[in-house]
């Protein structure tokens, strides 16, 4: 296992990296405004509040600017489930089935592994590799407020990141899950995909739309804390729901690897339209 | 020129154990049946060609030995033991190289090599694999992306002899070689047995199973239809012949001969024969004929399955 979970970080080095940076250089960008805005946000809240309330949901519910816990919570943590949401969608739904469809997993999997170990290695891969995007992002933001002189504790700082963690665990796992039971990753990664951006929209949109409240809570934004962690207790019941939700992703997910036919050319797998002609077929 | 050296350990009662057993095998994909119910037995080491024409169920078989897919129904057994319930024990012991051969094409040959041999607990001695890319001729530090797809072939067979496995389990391993480079793998694949290996491979090239093979195994249609010598391949298989003569002739004259059909003989000056078994019978009567010219010509493997198995179509 530990051959696989050292490949898979070395494979991933690149998008770790890409994406770590990337959101730590926008934190530090936006900590660089801080002060300015801070000192405007009476202003700014005054603008903002003649939006329409729904295209502010979008963007998190409007908080007090003058606190990093509101500024990051605005600027940075509201967004980043849909942002990293779309990295871990990808990750997961490609996980096994990237290799499957290149073909190199027939090779893989004729050497002495056995496939407990490459899902386990695999799996484990990943979800460093999404801590290690998170921990850059998290030092950008953490040298980024020190530098600016802002008061935040960095121990509340990582509570955020704690709960952005295991929507993103809960994100992964869950695509991992469609790409074994869906004809191929593409599929899963679209169906994944899908449902992140509207259950997005939807938990977003539900603080002003009241009919979407009930539908808010079958999405996993509405557990998410994000920057509200900062000061305030984690909210251990929902991480823990989460979680609990992801392992049995996780393990449906292990039930079909366990038993899949490895696919070199398309042997087995289904298609939309396979299923069309077919369901036209038997109607005939 | 280097040989494999050495070999894996050998079985208590090697000659015993068949190295692959199958019995009644079936794998289908939705509503395509792809084994119908294979029976096989390879003997410990032999080169065993595995022939059959594209679709015949080769590779199918090949990947239930490995267990990268499940059969249906049937019972297999390699080197003794149960694909399925003891995958790792079988892989370790075997070498193998996908018909379909993808590698990782941002690795150079040699990156690949080091990640499938740590996948191996580093069984595979160094020396062994610049020995046989020496022989293969393949530069290990070129980036997979850049290598043709013959010497990626050649990449592929290097990870699976690396080892020096007790059983090399090969689909299609010459494809996208060149003729010397086809020769030299057949001789590795010989020293390979001669140092106890079992070499199980797949081909739609029946030369080439001739050459090397002990024994060859023919599937159709999902049926291992016939195991034979080589040689009796041969014997039964199928040339076209055309001949030129100076002057007219009758074509019944060639048509008489043992083995011969006439496929085409309206000008008298040439005809088109199709011949079965050995040529000697034809031979002899051209040699009392004014021959200008003789041809022949070897029918792919799908004609010659169709006029040897033509029965088992119509039934």
């Amino acid at each position: 296992m530990g051959v696989i979970f050292l490949h898979t970080l070395n494979r991933m080095r690149g998008t770790m990296l890409g994406w770590g940076l990337s959101l730590a250089g926008v934190a530090i960008l936006f900590m660089t405004f801080f002060e300015d805005i801070a000192t405007q946000a009476d202003t700014l809240k005054r603008l903002m509040q003649s939006y329409p309330p729904e295209v502010l949901a979008l963007f998190g519910a409007i908080q007090d600017l003058s606190t990093p816990q509101g500024f990051l919570g605005m600027y940075f943590f509201s967004s980043m489930p849909l942002i990293l949401g779309i990295f871990a969608v990808l990750a997961g739904s490609g996980l096994l089935l990237q290799d499957e469809e290149e073909g190199v997993l027939d090779l893989l999997l004729a050497h002495p592994i056995d496939r407990a170990q490459l899902f386990l290695g695999r799996l484990l891969g990943m979800m460093v590799v999404t801590a290690g995007i998170l921990a850059i992002a998290f030092a950008g933001i953490a040298l980024s407020t020190q530098w600016a002189g802002i008061d935040t504790a960095i121990v509340e700082l990582a509570k955020s990141f704690i709960t952005l963690y295991v929507q993103l665990f809960f994100l992964s796992a869950f695509s991992l899950m469609l790409s074994l039971l869906m004809p191929g990753r593409s599929t899963a990664a679209m169906t994944s995909g899908l449902l992140l951006f509207v259950a997005y929209f939807i938990n977003s949109l539900s603080s002003e739309v009241e009919s979407l409240r009930q539908a808010a809570r079958f999405t996993p934004m509405h557990y998410y804390q994000g920057a509200q962690a900062i000061g305030e207790p984690l909210d251990w019941g929902s991480l823990l729901g989460l979680l609990g939700l992801g392992l049995v992703f996780l393990a449906v997910a292990w039930w079909r690897w366990r038993a899949r036919d490895i696919r070199i050319t398309g042997e087995g797998a289904w298609s939309w339209r396979g299923l069309l002609v077919r369901s036209r077929g038997s109607s005939a | 020129m280097r040989s494999i050296e050495g070999n894996a350990k050998t079985l208590d009662d090697p000659m015993q154990i068949p190295a692959i057993e199958i019995k009644g095998l079936t794998k289908s994909y939705g509503r395509v049946q792809a084994l119908r119910g294979v029976d096989l037995e390879v003997r410990q080491v032999e080169i065993f060609g595995f022939l059959g024409p594209n679709g015949a169920g080769k590779t199918t078989a090949i990947r239930c030995m490995l267990d990268l897919i499940r059969p249906d129904g049937g019972e297999l057994r390699v080197l003794g033991m149960d694909p399925r319930r003891q995958s790792v024990e079988v892989r370790e012991r075997t070498g193998y190289l996908p018909g379909e051969l993808s590698l990782y094409p941002n690795l150079t040959a040699r990156g690949m090599l080091r990640l499938l041999n740590s996948l191996r607990r580093h069984r595979a001695d160094p020396a062994t694999i610049e020995s046989l890319a020496e022989r293969l001729a393949l530069d290990l530090d070129t980036p997979i992306k850049n290598l043709s797809k013959g010497n990626k072939q050649k990449a592929g067979l290097l990870q699976a002899l690396m080892h020096r496995p007790e059983l090399l389990i090969l689909d299609e391993p010459t494809l996208g070689l060149d003729p010397l480079m086809q020769k030299e793998v057949l001789q590795i694949l010989r020293e390979a047995r001669a140092a106890g290996t079992t070499v199980f491979f797949s081909s739609h090239n029946i030369s080439e199973v001739e050459e090397v093979a002990d024994r060859v195994g023919i599937i159709r249609k999902g049926r291992v239809v016939e195991v034979l010598e080589p040689e009796s391949l041969w014997d039964r298989s199928l040339r076209r012949v055309r001949v030129r003569f100076r002057k007219a002739v009758d074509p019944q004259r060639v048509a008489e001969a043992p083995g011969v059909t006439l496929l085409d003989g309206s000008d008298g000056t040439s005809v088109v024969l199709q011949v079965t078994g050995e040529m000697g019978g034809l031979i002899r009567v051209l040699a009392q004929l004014p021959v200008r010219d003789l041809e022949t010509e070897r029918p792919t493997l799908e004609e010659i399955f169709l006029a040897l198995y033509r029965n088992d179509e119509e039934d």
